[in-house]
C-alpha cells in the first residue's frame, strides 16, 4: 500500500492525517483542523490552480467535513472540478458533490446540466460515475431532467450501466413513485437481462413493486422460479459464488420476492414447491450463508401455501439450528419457529426442551427472542406458565424500554387469555408491582373495573369472594416497602370499596392500613387523594351499616394536615370526609351506595333526566345555564388557579420524573367547587381543559347511583389536634395468618408468599423444572392435535428413531406419573395453607428427577420413534385427565405445573376474558367544576327551600362542591 | 432495508469517556445530520454533544462493550436506533463493525455481508485496522464503491452480485483510471 500512497497527495496532506490521528485531546484536533481550514482557504481561491493539487484540496475538504467542521467555502470547487475532461479529476468531483452536498442543497442545480452531459458521455466510466451521482443528488424536482437519459441508458452495452440505470430508476421510484409509475415494465424487461448482475439489481425494485401490489406481478411467479432454479443449479458464472453458494444474495431476494408472491395463493405456491424443496436440500449447512438461504426457506415457506413436504423440511432444518452450538443459529432457529407456528401450531413440541434451552440462556437477545415466541403461541392452556416466566424475566431486567414492551405483552396476553378472573388479578398485581410505572394507566383502570364488576354474572358469592381475595392480597402487599403509585391507587381503591365489605377486616384495620398508605407516600397527591376518598368510603359505610364511627387518631391527624394541604384537591377531599362523617346514615347511603361503583359508569349526556327540574326552574325565572366556553371571564380564573395547583403540586419531592399522574386526577379528583373558609377566592379549582370540564360537569348531574359523590358542607368544621405523633407501621404478621378460605384465597396466598418468603419455593432440580416447563408450555396443546402430530413423527421421522429405551421410558415415566399422583393433594389441600398445597406437588418430580436426566442430557433427541409410539398414550393420559379435571368443574389445564394447579383449581372454568375490552373506567367522574353556575344553582335551590338532606344528591353534588 | 453501517474504534473501551471514533453510512443518519451521516464519514463524538443520533451511536457502543463473549451476534436495537431496528455486530481486531437494519433483512445475510465487508476492506488495505494515512482517501473512494456495489447506496437495501463488483483490484483499477 506504501507505493500507492503517495500518488496524489503531498507530505503536507500526509502530516495532517498523521497529526489528526496522533491527537490526544478533541481540542487538539480542533486546533489542527482550524489551521487546515485556513490553509486550504488561502490556497483554493488562488489562481491557476494545477488539477492535480485541486484535487487534493478537495480531498482536504472532504477530509475536514470529515472530522465534523464545515468546508463549505469550498463546496463550489468541488463542484466546478466535476466538469472537468479528465476522468479521474472528474470522479473525485463527483465524490466530493456527492459527500457534501445533499439533494436539496442549491448548488444541484449547477450540476444537473454536467450530469445531462455526462451520461451521455461515449465513456461507460464517466457514465457510471454521473449516475452514481444521479443515485445521491436528484430530487424529485430534477428527476424529470434526468430520467430519459437513464431510461436510455437502461440499454446500454455495459452490464455496469445498464445496472446502475436501474439503481437510479429504483431511487426514483423510492423518491416519487409517480415520476417513474410509466416506466415499471422496463424492471420486467430487465429481469431478462443476460447479465446476472443486471438481473439481481432488477430484483430489489421489483421486491418493492410487489410487496405493494401483489397481484400485478403474479405472472411473473415463474420466471422468479426458474431464475430461482438455475441460480441454485449453478448456472452462474463462478465468480457469482460465494462460500462455494451460488449468488446466496439473489436466492435470498428471490425467495423473499416468492414469498410475497406464494402468500395465500395455492396455484401459485405449487409452482414453487419444487424448487424450494430443492433448495433445502442443496443448501450447506456449515456455512453462514448457506443457513441464511436456509432460514429464507424457510420464512418463504411459512408464507406460501402450506405444503407438508416443505414444512417437514423446515422442521429438520429448525431442529437443526436448535441443536447448534452456535447462538446465531439458534437464534434464527426461534425466529423460524415462531414464523411457523402460525401455519403449524402443534410444531413447538417437537422442540419444546430446546426452546426451554434458549429461555434460560445467558445470551440476552436469544432470551428475548424466545419470549417472542412464547408470546406467539399463548394460547388458554399456557398462557399462566408463560405469564410467569414474562413476569419473572421482567423482574429482572433492567431495561426500561424492554421492561415496558414485555409488561405490556403480560397485560395483553392475560387480558386475552386470563383463565380466571382471579388469576388475572394476580398476575396484574405482579405486573403493578414490578414495572408499575411503565404501565398504561389503563391497565390500572382496567383492574378495578374488573374488581368491581366480578365475573359478569348474576354468581355473587364468586364475586364477593374474588373481591376479599383481591383484598386480602393487597393488605399483604401494601407491607412492601415501595410501590408504584399506579399500583397504590388501584390498592387505594379497593381498600376503599371492599375493604370492609366481607367483614372480615375492621374499619380501623383498613383506614390504619390507608393512613399508613399516605403517610408512607406523602409526595405523591394522587395515591394520598386516593387514600383519603377511600377512607371516606369506609366510614361511609361504616355509618350506612350503622356502626359508630371511630376514627383512629392517626387517620384524625391526617384529615387535620389535609385540611390545610397545599393541593386544594386534597384540601376538598379532606373535608367532605368531614362533611360525609357529620351526615346521618340515610344521607350517607345516598351518597355512598354501598358496591356501586359500576352502577354510575353509563352516562346520560343529554342529562334528560333533569329536564324537568330544568324547566321547572326556568319557568320559576332561573337564569339557563350558560356553557363554560362562553364565559372568558371564568376561564381566565381558572388557569390562574390552574398555576396554583400546579405550583401546589410540584412542592413535594416527586420520585417518578415523567409520571404525570394527571389522566388519574382527572378522572379520580373532583376539582373544588366551593372553597373552605380559609380560601380566599371562592372559585372552583379548575385543573384540566375545557373539554374535561364538559365531560366532568355532564356526569356530575348524572351519576344518580355514584357511590363516590363529594358532598361538600361549608358549615361543617371540626378541629383535631396536630398530629404529633407517628403513625404505627404496617405489620406483616397480621397478614399472614388469613388464609384458609375460599378458593381463591389459596392461590392469592400462594403468590404472596412466594413474593415474600422467597425461601418457601425452594428451586426443584432444573431438569425436573425444565421438563415441567415443557409440559405446561406445550403439553396444554390441543389433545387431538397431538395425536395427530406424533403419529406423523413416527413415520417421517426416522432419523429420530434412534433411541434406547432408557430414554424413552424415562420419557414416558415422567409424564405418565404426575397425573394421578399430582391432582388429589391439591384438590384435597387448596383450601388449606400454601405450604401444604404446594409440598405435595413437589415431591412426584422429585422422585422423577433420576429417571429424568438422561432425557434431559440430549433433549433434542428426546422424541424418537418409539416415544413417538408412546406419545399418544401420555397425551390421552393428560387429555384424560384434563378431560376429568374439567368435567369436575375445573379449569385443570396443564396438569405438571404447580402454580397452574392451584390457579386452576381456584377458580370454576370462567374463561371471561376481562380486561380485553376498553371500556369506560369504573372510576367515578364527580361534579361539574362550575362555580358561577353552582353557585347560581345554590342560590336558587336555597331560594327553593331545598336541602342538602333531599333526595336528589347530585343536584346537591353539584351544587356544594 | 440497511440503515446504517458503523465501524467504531474498541479505544473508546477503555476509555468511554473521551473521543470515539467511529464512521457511520446510511439513512438513520439523515434524522439527525443531513450533511455529516450522508455518506462513510469518520467522526468524532464527544460525550457532551446531545445530538440523538450519536447518543444512539454512543449507546450502541456501550452496549456492544458491555456485551459478553460468546453469544450471538444479533441485538434487538429498538431502544437504541427506535422502532424495528436490528443490529449485527462483529469484532475484528480493534474495530467493532455494526450493520443497523430493520426486520425485512435477513439477519445471517446481514452478518455475511458484514464478513464481505470486511473481507474487502482487507484484502484492499493489509493492515487497515491500525490504519495508515496513506490509505484514508483510497479507503473513501473504495467505500463509497463498497457501499454502491453492496448496498445500492440510494436504495439502502441488500443486492445480489457483489461478488464480481468486489473484487478489489477492479475497484482501485477504476479509481486510478
Amino acid at each position: 500500500m506504501g507505493s500507492q500512497g503517495g500518488f496524489y497527495q503531498s507530505k503536507e496532506f500526509l502530516d495532517l492525517v498523521k497529526s489528526i490521528g496522533e491527537c490526544r485531546s478533541k481540542a487538539e484536533e480542533d486546533r489542527i483542523v482550524l489551521n487546515e481550514i485556513e490553509t486550504l482557504k488561502r490556497r483554493i481561491s488562488e489562481p491557476d490552480i494545477p488539477k492535480r493539487k485541486m484535487k487534493e484540496y478537495i480531498i482536504r475538504l472532504v477530509y475536514v467535513e470529515m472530522l465534523g467542521h464545515d468546508a463549505s467555502f469550498g463546496y463550489i470547487h468541488a463542484v466546478k472540478m466535476t466538469h472537468d475532461d479528465n476522468l479521474l479529476v472528474k470522479r473525485t468531483g463527483y465524490l466530493a458533490v456527492t459527500l457534501f452536498l445533499n439533494e436539496d442543497h442549491d448548488l444541484i442545480i449547477l450540476i444537473v446540466n454536467t450530469i445531462q452531459k455526462d451520461l451521455k458521455s461515449d465513456n461507460y466510466l464517466v457514465v457510471c460515475a454521473a449516475l452514481n451521482a444521479v443515485c445521491r443528488l436528484i430530487n424529485e424536482e430534477t428527476i424529470p431532467a434526468v430520467l430519459p437519459q437513464v431510461v436510455e441508458l437502461l440499454g446500454h452495452s455495459k452490464e455496469a450501466v445498464r445496472k446502475k440505470a436501474i439503481m437510479a430508476l429504483h431511487r426514483f421510484y423510492q423518491k416519487s413513485p409517480s415520476s417513474v409509475s410509466h416506466l415499471v415494465s422496463n424492471f420486467r424487461k430487465r429481469l431478462c437481462d443476460n447479465d446476472p448482475g443486471v438481473m439481481g439489481a432488477t430484483l430489489c425494485p421489483l421486491f418493492d413493486l410487489i410487496t405493494i401490489d401483489v397481484n400485478s406481478y403474479k405472472d411473473l411467479v415463474s420466471s422468479f422460479v426458474s431464475i430461482l432454479k438455475q441460480v441454485a443449479e449453478r448456472r452462474l458464472p463462478k465468480t457469482y459464488d460465494y462460500h462455494q453458494m451460488p449468488a446466496p444474495f439473489v436466492q435470498i431476494k428471490l425467495l423473499k420476492i416468492l414469498a410475497l408472491l406464494g402468500s395465500g395463493d395455492k396455484h401459485a405456491s405449487e409452482s414453487m414447491y419444487t424448487v424450494v424443496g430443492d433448495l433445502f436440500k442443496k443448501c450447506d449447512s456449515s456455512s453462514n450463508i448457506g443457513n441464511a438461504v436456509l432460514y429464507e426457506c424457510i420464512c418463504c415457506v411459512s408464507c406460501i401455501y402450506p405444503n407438508p413436504k416443505l414444512l417437514e423440511a423446515a422442521n429438520d432444518v429448525i431442529s437443526r439450528f436448535l441443536k447448534s452450538d452456535s447462538h446465531n443459529l439458534k437464534y434464527m432457529g426461534i425466529d423460524a419457529l415462531g414464523r411457523l407456528i402460525k401455519t403449524n401450531p402443534e410444531i413447538t413440541e417437537q422442540h419444546q426442551l430446546a426452546v426451554i434451552d434458549c429461555l434460560e440462556d445467558s445470551d440476552d437477545t436469544l432470551k428475548r427472542k424466545t419470549f417472542e415466541l412464547l408470546y406467539k403461541m399463548t394460547k388458554s392452556s399456557n398462557v399462566e406458565v408463560i405469564v410467569d416466566r414474562m413476569i419473572d424475566y421482567m423482574i429482572s431486567i433492567n431495561d426500561n424500554h424492554y421492561k415496558t414492551e414485555i409488561a405490556s405483552r403480560c397485560v395483553e396476553l392475560a387480558e386475552q387469555f386470563a383463565p380466571s378472573n382471579q388469576w388475572f388479578i394476580q398476575t396484574m398485581n405482579k405486573v403493578f408491582e414490578h414495572a408499575g410505572d411503565r404501565v398504561n394507566i389503563k391497565v390500572a383502570h382496567n383492574l378495578m373495573r374488573l374488581i368491581a364488576e366480578g365475573f359478569g354474572e348474576d354468581d355473587d358469592t364468586a364475586d364477593s369472594q374474588l373481591r376479599s381475595s383481591a383484598v386480602e392480597s393487597y393488605l399483604r402487599i401494601l407491607s412492601e416497602p415501595k410501590l408504584p403509585s399506579v399500583f397504590l391507587q388501584v390498592i387505594c381503591w379497593v381498600l376503599g370499596e371492599y375493604g370492609t365489605a366481607d367483614g372480615k377486616f375492621s374499619a380501623s384495620y383498613i383506614t390504619e392500613k390507608l393512613c399508613d398508605v399516605a403517610e408512607a407516600y406523602s409526595n405523591d397527591e394522587t395515591v394520598k387523594a386516593y387514600a383519603v376518598t377511600a377512607l371516606m368510603k369506609v366510614y361511609a359505610f361504616e355509618i350506612v351499616a350503622g356502626r359508630n364511627v371511630d376514627m383512629l387518631p392517626e387517620c384524625q391527624s391526617l384529615i387535620e394536615e389535609l385540611l390545610v394541604s397545599h393541593s386544594t384537591d386534597l384540601q376538598q377531599r379532606a373535608y367532605e370526609l368531614q362533611a360525609v362523617i357529620g351526615l346521618d346514615a340515610h344521607a350517607v347511603e345516598c351518597i355512598m351506595p354501598s358496591d356501586a361503583s359500576c352502577e354510575d359508569i353509563e352516562v346520560d349526556k343529554g342529562l334528560s333526566f333533569l329536564n324537568t327540574y330544568v324547566q321547572g326552574s326556568l319557568a320559576k325565572g332561573a337564569q339557563p345555564y350558560i356553557p363554560e366556553s362562553e364565559r372568558s371571564g371564568m376561564l381566565n380564573i381558572s388557569s390562574s388557579q390552574n398555576q396554583d395547583h400546579h405550583e401546589a403540586s410540584t412542592h413535594g419531592l416527586r420520585f417518578e420524573a415523567y409520571e404525570l399522574p394527571k389522566p388519574v386526577v382527572h378522572s379520580r379528583i373532583p376539582p373544588t367547587a366551593v372553597a373552605s373558609s380559609s380560601e380566599l377566592v371562592p372559585v372552583p379549582e379548575s385543573l384540566y381543559s375545557r373539554e374535561s370540564h364538559q365531560v366532568t360537569s355532564v356526569t356530575s348531574v348524572s351519576d344518580a347511583g355514584s357511590s363516590e359523590l363529594k358532598l361538600r358542607l361549608d358549615g361543617v368544621q371540626k378541629k383535631w389536634g396536630r398530629p404529633t405523633y407517628p403513625s404505627p407501621t404496617t405489620t406483616t404478621a397480621s397478614n399472614t395468618t388469613t388464609q384458609n378460605t375460599a378458593n381463591g384465597v389459596t392461590q392469592v396466598d400462594n403468590l404472596k408468599t412466594r413474593d415474600t418468603y422467597d425461601s418457601r419455593k425452594t428451586p426443584v432440580e432444573i431438569s425436573s423444572e425444565k421438563q415441567k416447563l415443557a409440559a405446561s408450555l406445550f403439553g396444554g396443546t390441543s389433545k387431538t392435535e397431538k395425536r395427530s402430530s406424533s403419529g406423523g413423527h413416527r413415520i417421517s421421522k426416522p432419523a429420530y428413531a434412534s433411541k434406547s429405551s432408557d430414554d424413552i421410558s424415562s420419557v414416558k415415566a415422567a409424564p405418565v406419573q404426575p397425573p394421578p399422583v399430582q391432582p388429589p393433594p391439591d384438590l384435597l389441600d387448596f383450601g388449606e395453607s400454601t405450604a401444604t398445597s404446594s409440598a405435595p406437588v413437589v415431591d412426584p418430580f422429585k422422585q422423577l428427577e433420576g429417571l429424568l436426566d438422561p432425557a434431559q442430557d440430549n433433549s433434542a433427541v428426546n422424541y424418537g420413534a418409539t416415544a413417538a409410539a408412546k406419545g399418544p398414550d401420555i397425551l390421552s393420559l393428560y387429555a384424560e385427565t384434563a378431560a376429568g379435571m374439567e368435567s369436575s368443574g375445573i379449569a385443570y389445564s396443564t396438569p405438571t405445573d404447580r402454580d397452574d394447579l392451584l390457579s386452576a383449581l381456584s377458580s370454576p372454568s370462567t374463561r371471561s376474558v376481562p380486561g380485553g375490552t376498553t371500556v369506560t373506567q369504573p372510576v367515578q367522574f364527580s361534579k361539574g367544576p362550575n362555580p358561577k353556575d353552582s353557585l347560581e344553582k345554590d342560590a336558587m335551590v336555597r331560594q327553593m327551600g331545598v336541602n342538602p338532606s333531599s333526595q336528589n344528591p347530585n343536584l346537591f353534588k353539584d351544587l356544594l362542591g | 432495508m440497511i440503515k446504517a453501517v458503523m465501524v467504531m474504534d474498541t479505544q473508546g473501551q477503555a476509555s468511554p469517556g473521551q473521543i470515539l471514533r467511529l464512521s457511520a453510512y446510511g439513512e438513520a443518519a439523515g434524522a439527525y445530520s443531513q450533511r455529516l451521516f450522508r455518506f462513510v464519514f469518520l467522526i468524532e463524538i464527544c460525550l457532551d454533544q446531545k445530538r440523538p443520533f450519536i447518543i444512539g451511536l454512543f449507546r450502541g457502543f456501550m452496549f456492544l462493550c458491555s456485551r459478553a463473549e460468546n453469544v450471538s451476534n444479533f441485538v434487538q436495537a429498538d431502544s437504541i436506533f427506535g422502532p424495528d431496528s436490528r443490529l449485527v455486530h462483529k469484532h475484528f481486531a480493534t474495530l467493532y463493525f455494526v450493520f443497523v437494519f430493520d426486520s425485512s433483512e435477513n439477519e445471517l445475510a446481514m452478518l455475511d455481508l458484514l464478513q464481505v465487508f470486511v473481507e474487502t476492506l482487507d484484502k484492499c488495505f493489509k493492515n487497515y485496522a491500525s490504519l495508515t494515512l496513506c490509505s484514508i482517501t483510497q479507503m473513501l473512494q473504495m467505500l463509497s464503491h463498497l457501499f454502491q456495489s453492496l448496498f445500492l447506496v440510494s436504495v439502502g437495501s441488500s443486492t445480489t452480485t457483489f461478488k464480481s463488483e468486489l473484487k478489489p483490484s477492479r475497484i482501485l483499477n477504476v479509481n486510478q483510471s
